[in-house]
């Protein structure tokens, strides 16, 4: 972006997550840095197991407690700290200032209570000052660009399809005005032209609200067609970070190279597929 | 496509309906769910065919109608020349050998409380009756050294694998039996990129080896193209269009098509 370099509102620095399991400590993510200014995608992409998902659930204590997991490091949200809040302070950051849209939109939604009544379930915990809560219900689908807000508010998960699911989510985190959406897979479950409609909704919230968006995902297509900057994830640990055209252009890091290599393309018909283990072994 | 030989697949004019009920006893019964409503198309031997569409397209649906994981309610499937649609369970019974299928989610498709042997032996157990256990051993491990596992793995259970692992015990379970058709019902959807590309080379050095035919079942138009020597595109049960990857996902002449290639992000 060519804006001027505004303060950042949320600060990591060498955020890390460890997971205890009787005599057995995983290293789930260590290292890990990165600064997320107002209007700003940053894509987390990586493997399964990269520790990708994990240092996002950190930042609003979303993990088990201390001593099956302990988060270290420093993340800053506007020169307040969130690691070792208490729950109460957290519960007030969590969808008020970061919220979050998960892969699986048909597993988020509860089963047995209509979408109205889930997104004003929300609004009432995190934003309480707010008067007429079915307004606010009615405003998020609308933004959202559901046509029919009201019919979708009386309507339970399995009465929507895939999309209108996803987009129920979206709404319901931006009920409560959070100014990052960390969006964790948001389309892997969905077909492509779902996903689209999908990508271009969030890529509208974010220069009409000047939302930050921390998406992660491991699809390097939707990674350049909408990120500002890039940071790849293998085993827990940061390989390869920086802006969008840089790491998709010229990656640095073999991992990456590798990864950007795996993919077919349509349109480049090559007889066999590249693997990651030929990159890593080329170089 | 070589007209002389005849496909080792044909399907005519294939229809799956689902009857669905009533809401309530005293409303009427509304029209069949059409999942696929008049599909022709012909897999040549040694060939694969892509079949791609969104979901709720008809593409699994179709897949699974060749094998009778769906029911058919008109059309001809013709495998080798045969007619399935007339035969009985005990003359089906040949062509569950002769035709095999991969799943798209290999963390639900294998048995969790049975080891690899028990997975690979049993379609050995059921098609080849006579094998005595110590050459059916000898055969599982064959058959996951050509998946690049080792002997060594035939003692482990499904939770011990990784998923491109499991979709590897998938596929020694499909070849167990040496079959001639494979049905690949989104083999690589729920992998990671990186193991994406070793499955699917994987694949495709095992139609060169063995000789195997594909219909190839996805979503994602890159490995379809990558994969397909002639594709299907599927909407609400219907074939839009078909014809050879370079034509159909590079210059489409309908508006699906079109529609589902400028969804696909670009990089």
């Amino acid at each position: 972006m060519t804006e001027m370099p505004s303060e950042p509102l949320l600060q990591v620095r060498d955020l890390g997550v460890t997971f205890q399991s009787g005599s057995r400590t995983t290293v789930a993510a260590t290292g890990v840095s990165f600064d997320l200014r107002a209007g700003e995608v940053l894509a987390v992409v990586g493997e399964s197991g990269s520790g990708k998902s994990v240092s996002s659930l950190a930042l609003t204590g979303l993990l088990p407690p201390s001593p099956a997991c302990e988060v270290t490091g420093s993340a800053r949200l506007e020169g307040r700290e969130l690691i070792g809040l208490t729950e109460d302070a957290l519960t007030r950051v969590r969808g008020r200032r970061i919220a979050y849209v998960f892969q699986e939109p048909g597993t988020s939604l509860n089963p047995v209570y209509d979408i109205g009544f889930q997104i004003a379930e929300a609004v009432r915990l995190h934003r309480p000052e707010v008067r007429d809560v079915d307004a606010a219900v009615l405003t998020a689908l609308s933004e959202v660009r559901i046509d029919d807000p009201a019919r979708v508010a009386r309507s339970y998960p399995h009465e929507l399809s895939g999309g209108m699911q996803q987009r129920a989510m979206i709404a319901m985190a931006l009920a409560c005005g959070p100014d990052i959406l960390v969006a964790d897979e948001p389309t892997t479950a969905l077909d492509v032209t779902i996903q689209k409609e999908i990508m271009d909704l969030l890529a509208r919230l974010r220069a009409e609200k000047r939302m930050a968006i921390l998406l992660i995902t491991h699809n390097f297509g939707i990674v350049s067609s909408f990120a500002d900057h890039v940071q790849v994830m293998r085993n827990g640990r940061v390989v390869e970070q920086g802006p969008t055209a840089q790491v998709m252009h010229s990656p640095r890091d073999p991992y990456t190279r590798g990864l950007i290599a795996c993919i077919p393309r349509l349109g480049q018909k090559r007889r066999r597929l590249t693997t990651l283990r030929d990159e890593l072994r080329a170089s | 496509m070589n007209p002389s030989t005849p496909p080792l697949l044909e399907v005519r004019d294939l229809a799956v309906h689902y009857p669905v009920r009533a809401p309530w006893f005293f409303m009427p019964t509304p029209g069949p769910k059409k999942a696929v409503d008049g599909v022709s198309f012909s897999v040549p031997r040694g060939q694969t065919v892509g079949v791609v569409g969104e979901s709720g397209s008809g593409k699994s649906t179709t897949g699974k109608a060749v094998i009778r994981l769906a029911p058919v309610t008109r059309g001809a499937i013709l495998y080798d020349g045969v007619d399935l649609t007339g035969l009985g369970s005990a003359d089906f019974h040949p062509y569950r050998k002769r035709i095999q299928m991969i799943f798209q989610d290999p963390y639900n498709s294998l048995n969790p409380r049975t080891d690899v042997f028990g997975i690979l032996s049993e379609p050995l157990e059921i098609h080849f009756p006579a094998m005595s256990r110590s050459e059916r051993e000898a055969r599982c491990e064959q058959l996951l050294r050509s998946v690049q596992l080792t002997g060594d793995d035939l003692r482990k259970h499904p939770h011990e694998f990784s998923g491109g692992q499991r979709q590897r015990i998938g596929i020694a379970r499909a070849l167990a039996v040496q079959p001639e058709l494979i049905i690949c019902d989104e083999p690589v959807s729920a992998l990671d990129v990186s193991v994406q590309a070793e499955v699917v080379n994987l694949l495709q050095d095992l139609q060169e080896s063995l000789g195997l035919t594909y219909l190839f079942i996805g979503h994602d138009l890159a490995v379809i193209e990558h994969v397909s020597d002639h594709v299907l595109v599927m909407n609400a049960g219907r074939i839009v269009e078909q014809g050879p990857p370079e034509t159909i996902l590079r210059d489409p002449r309908e508006e699906y098509t079109r529609r589902l290639l400028e969804a696909v992000p670009k990089f």
